[in-house]
C-alpha cells in the first residue's frame, strides 16, 4: 500500500528476463477496476462526479464478476481432464478385465494355472515371479542406494558433491530398453559363466535355493537390473530428505560428543526414516512395473521360481509379450487385463502410500518417475 | 559460523575416542564411498558397453539412412526409428501440453478447494501407473477395431497419443510447481492493484513461469522418449516412414521399439546395431536432461536476483 506504484513496476522489471508482465499489470491501473471480492470502495480522486462513478463502477464489477466466474469455470475443465483420464485407466481396466474377474473371482490371484486353451487362468505363477524380481532388485537396491544418499548428503568432498550429484540424476534417465540390451549384451553371459556357477558350487551345495544349471536368463538377472535402474530413483530422493534434517539437530548430536558415523546412525537417519521408507516404497512401485528390461532377461517362462537361478515371467513382462495374441480369445485376454488390473491396484496403493509419507518431509516437492518402460 | 567449526572438529584424529568407535566411524564413512562406486558404476559401464559393442555401426550414415538387407536392419542404420520417435513425441506433445498446462494452471488457482485437492491426488497416482497399464488403456482407446475407441489399428497417432496420455500429470506437476515458485508477492501485489485473477495468470504467473513449464514438457518427453511398453499395444514398429498415421499402414519406426527387436533377434549384426542404437538413444536423454538442466538452472538463477 505504501509502496508508489513505480517502485511496484521496478520489481516486476527486475524479474529476469519477462520484460512484459513488468508493464502489463500496470496498464490496466484504471481506478474503478478494482476487483469486487478484495477492496470493496476506495474512492480515488479527479475522477467527474461521484454518482457517474458508482454507476459505472457496478455494471464494471458485474463484467468483472461474470467473466471472473467464467474463466474459473473454464479451469476447472483442466481439474476435469485430469479425472476423466485417471477415470478411463481405471474403467478400461476394470471393464476388459471383468469377464475373468466374473467367471473365476478371488480363487484367479491363488490359482497356478494358466491354461489358454483349456480356459482356466490364475495369477499365482506371475505374481510370484514379479515379488521374486522386484524382492531380488530391492534386496540390492536398498542397501547400496541409501548408503549413496548418504555419500552425497553427508560424506562426499564438497567440490565433488554437484557433479556427481547431477550425474546420479541424470543416469536415473536412462530407458529402460537401455538396460534390457544391456543385460543380454553384458549381465546374461557374466552370470552364466562366472556367477551363477561360482553361486551354485559354493552356497549351491548346501542349500537348493541357490543351486541352477546356470542360463544366464532368469529371476537373479532380472532382478540385479531392475535394481541398478532403481537405485538413481531411491538415492536422490533419500538424499533430497537427508539434506532436509535441520542443522540443529546435526549440531547437537556433535556437541553431545559423536562422531560423524553416530550422528548418521543415531539422529539423521532415524529423522528421516519417513522419507527413506517412502523413496524405497516409490522404488518398489518402479520396480514392480518394469517391464522391458525384465521382459528380456527373465527367461519367460511361466514356472513357480524355486531357485534364485529359476527363470520365470512377471505380470508386466506376460502383458507386453503375449497381449496381442490373447486379444483374439475374450476370456484370454480378460485374464490378461485382470493381471495388468492387479498390477495397477497394488502401483497405486504404493504409491499413495510412498506421497503420504513424502510429502509430509518435503511440503510438495515429490519426486515422481514412470514405472516401467 | 559454529555449523563450520563443529564439522571441522570431526575431520581432526579424534584422540580421545575408543578404537572401536573410531573404527565404527571410519568404517560407516568408507561403505558409503564404495555403495556411491557400485551405483555409479554399472550406469556409466551401460554407456560404455553400448559404445564398445555397437561402435563398428556407428557412423554418420548410421543415423541418416533407412534400415535395409535381410534380416531387416543388417544393413543401413535407423532414421525410421530416429524420424518415428520424433513425430510420436510430437503427437504426445500435442496432446499432453494444452491438457497438463491447463490442469496445471487449474491446480494452482484453486489450490486450497477440495476438487483440486483430489485432481492433484489422481495426477500423482497416475504418474505412477505402470507402463503396461497404458499400453493396454491406449490399445483400447485408440487400437482395437472392436466396441468403444477410435478404431485407428496399430498406428503412429494411437500410440502417440498414448504417450500424450502419460506425459500429462508430469507436465500437470511441473507447471504447477513452477507457477508456485512465482513469488506470492507478486501475485498478492497485482490483486492488491486491482487486477483479475485472470490478468494475473496472463500477465504476470504465466510470463514467470514460463521456464518451468518448458522444463516440464521437455522433462516429459525424456520421460515418454525411451518407453517401450505402450508401443507394444499400440504402434509396434515399422520399417520405413509411413504416409498416413492411422489405419493398419500406419505404423510408424521408434528407436525403443527397434533396439528391442534387434536385441531380440537371434544376430551378432544386429546386436551391434542395437547397441549403437541404444548408445544413440541414451546421448539423446542425456543431452535433453542436460538441457532441462542448463534451463532450470538458468531461471533459478534469475529468481535468486528478483
Amino acid at each position: 500500500m505504501a509502496v508508489p506504484e513505480h517502485d511496484q513496476g521496478d520489481t516486476l522489471l527486475s524479474h529476469g528476463d519477462h520484460r512484459p508482465p513488468a508493464v502489463a499489470p500496470l496498464s490496466f491501473l484504471v481506478p474503478d477496476m478494482s476487483d469486487a471480492a478484495e477492496s470493496p470502495a476506495s474512492s480515488p480522486s479527479g475522477l467527474p462526479s461521484e454518482s457517474a462513478l458508482k454507476s459505472l463502477r457496478r455494471t464494471t464489477h458485474t463484467q468483472i464478476l461474470r467473466s471472473e466466474r467464467i474463466f474459473q469455470l473454464a479451469l476447472r475443465l483442466g481439474g476435469v481432464f485430469i479425472l476423466l483420464l485417471f477415470a478411463t485407466v481405471l474403467g478400461v481396466s476394470v471393464v476388459e478385465a471383468w469377464p475373468s474377474i466374473e467367471k473365476f473371482g478371488w480363487s484367479f490371484l491363488w490359482n497356478p494355472t494358466w491354461n489358454p486353451h483349456r480356459h482356466i487362468f490364475g495369477a499365482w505363477t506371475y505374481l510370484v515371479g514379479t515379488f521374486w524380481v522386484t524382492g531380488i532388485a530391492l534386496l540390492f537396491a536398498i542397501p547400496i542406494a541409501i548408503l549413496s544418499a548418504l555419500f552425497l548428503s553427508d560424506y562426499a568432498p564438497k567440490w565433488l558433491v554437484g557433479g556427481v550429484s547431477t550425474l546420479m540424476e541424470m543416469l536415473a534417465g536412462i530407458p529402460s530398453i537401455v538396460f534390457g540390451a544391456f543385460g543380454i549384451i553384458f549381465v546374461v553371459p557374466l552370470m552364466r559363466d562366472h556367477v551363477e556357477p561360482a553361486l551354485a558350487n559354493t552356497l549351491g551345495r548346501h542349500f537348493d535355493f541357490f543351486s541352477g544349471d546356470a542360463m544366464g536368463y532368469g529371476i537373479l538377472s532380472a532382478g540385479l537390473v531392475v535394481g541398478i535402474m532403481v537405485i538413481p530413483l531411491v538415492a536422490t530422493v533419500t538424499r533430497d530428505s537427508l539434506i532436509m534434517v535441520p542443522r540443529e539437530t546435526v549440531e547437537a548430536a556433535y556437541a553431545l560428543g559423536s562422531t560423524k558415523a553416530e550422528m548418521v546412525y543415531f539422529v539423521k537417519l532415524p529423522a528421516v526414516m519417513p522419507g527413506i521408507i517412502g523413496s524405497v516404497i516409490l522404488g518398489f512401485g518402479r520396480a514392480l512395473g518394469e517391464t522391458m528390461a525384465v521382459l528380456l532377461l527373465i527367461g519367460n517362462q511361466a514356472s513357480v521360481p524355486t531357485s534364485i537361478q529359476d527363470v520365470g515371467y512377471t505380470i508386466s513382462s506376460l502383458l507386453a509379450n503375449t497381449f496381442t495374441y490373447a486379444v483374439i480369445d475374450p476370456l484370454f485376454s480378460a485374464a490378461e487385463i485382470e493381471l495388468g488390473l492387479i498390477l495397477l491396484v497394488i502401483s497405486l496403493v504404493v504409491n499413495t502410500l510412498g506421497r503420504e509419507l513424502l510429502l509430509k518431509l518435503m511440503g510438495g516437492r515429490l519426486a515422481g518417475s514412470v514405472g516401467g518402460g | 559460523m559454529p555449523g563450520r567449526w563443529a564439522v571441522a572438529e570431526t575431520r581432526l584424529p579424534e584422540k580421545g575416542l575408543s578404537l572401536y568407535r573410531q573404527i565404527r566411524n571410519v568404517v560407516l564413512g568408507g561403505l558409503t564411498g564404495i555403495a556411491f562406486f557400485v551405483a555409479v558404476t554399472p550406469l556409466l559401464a551401460i554407456i560404455y558397453i553400448a559404445y564398445d559393442r555397437g561402435k563398428e555401426a556407428l557412423s554418420l550414415s548410421f543415423v541418416t539412412s533407412m534400415p535395409s538387407g535381410f534380416p531387416v536392419g543388417i544393413e543401413g542404420g535407423i532414421l525410421n526409428g530416429i524420424a518415428g520417435s520424433l513425430i510420436l513425441i510430437v503427437l504426445a506433445s500435442l496432446l499432453s501440453v494444452p491438457v497438463g498446462v491447463w490442469a496445471g494452471l487449474y491446480l494452482w488457482d484453486q489450490s486450497h478447494t477440495r476438487l483440486a485437492g483430489i485432481t492433484r491426488l489422481l495426477s500423482d497416482l497416475l504418474l505412477g501407473v505402470p507402463s503396461v497399464i497404458w499400453g493396454v488403456v491406449g490399445f483400447y482407446v485408440f487400437s482395437t477395431n472392436t466396441g468403444w475407441g477410435f478404431h485407428w489399428g496399430f498406428s503412429g497417432l494411437a500410440a502417440g497419443l498414448t504417450l500424450g496420455f502419460i506425459m500429462i500429470p508430469i507436465v500437470t506437476r511441473v507447471t504447477e510447481q513452477a507457477l508456485r515458485d512465482v513469488p506470492r508477492s507478486y501475485i498478492e501485489g497485482a490483486l492488491a492493484l486491482g487486477a483479475t485473477r485472470f490478468q494475473v495468470m496472463r500477465d504476470l504467473a504465466i510470463p514467470a513461469a514460463i521456464t518451468g513449464i518448458g522444463t516440464g514438457i521437455l522433462l516429459g518427453v525424456l520421460n515418454v522418449l525411451g518407453q517401450t511398453a505402450p508401443l507394444v499395444f499400440t504402434n509396434y514398429y515399422n520399417t520405413g516412414i509411413p504416409h498416413s498415421l492411422v489405419g493398419s499402414n500406419g505404423s510408424v519406426g521408434d528407436l525403443a521399439m527397434q533396439i528391442f527387436i534387434y536385441i531380440h533377434e537371434p544376430s551378432k549384426a544386429l546386436h551391434v546395431k542395437a547397441m549403437a542404437a541404444a548408445l544413440v538413444l541414451t546421448v539423446i536423454v542425456l543431452l535433453l536432461d542436460m538441457g532441462i538442466r542448463l534451463l532450470s538452472w538458468g531461471s533459478r538463477k534469475y529468481a535468486r536476483k528478483a
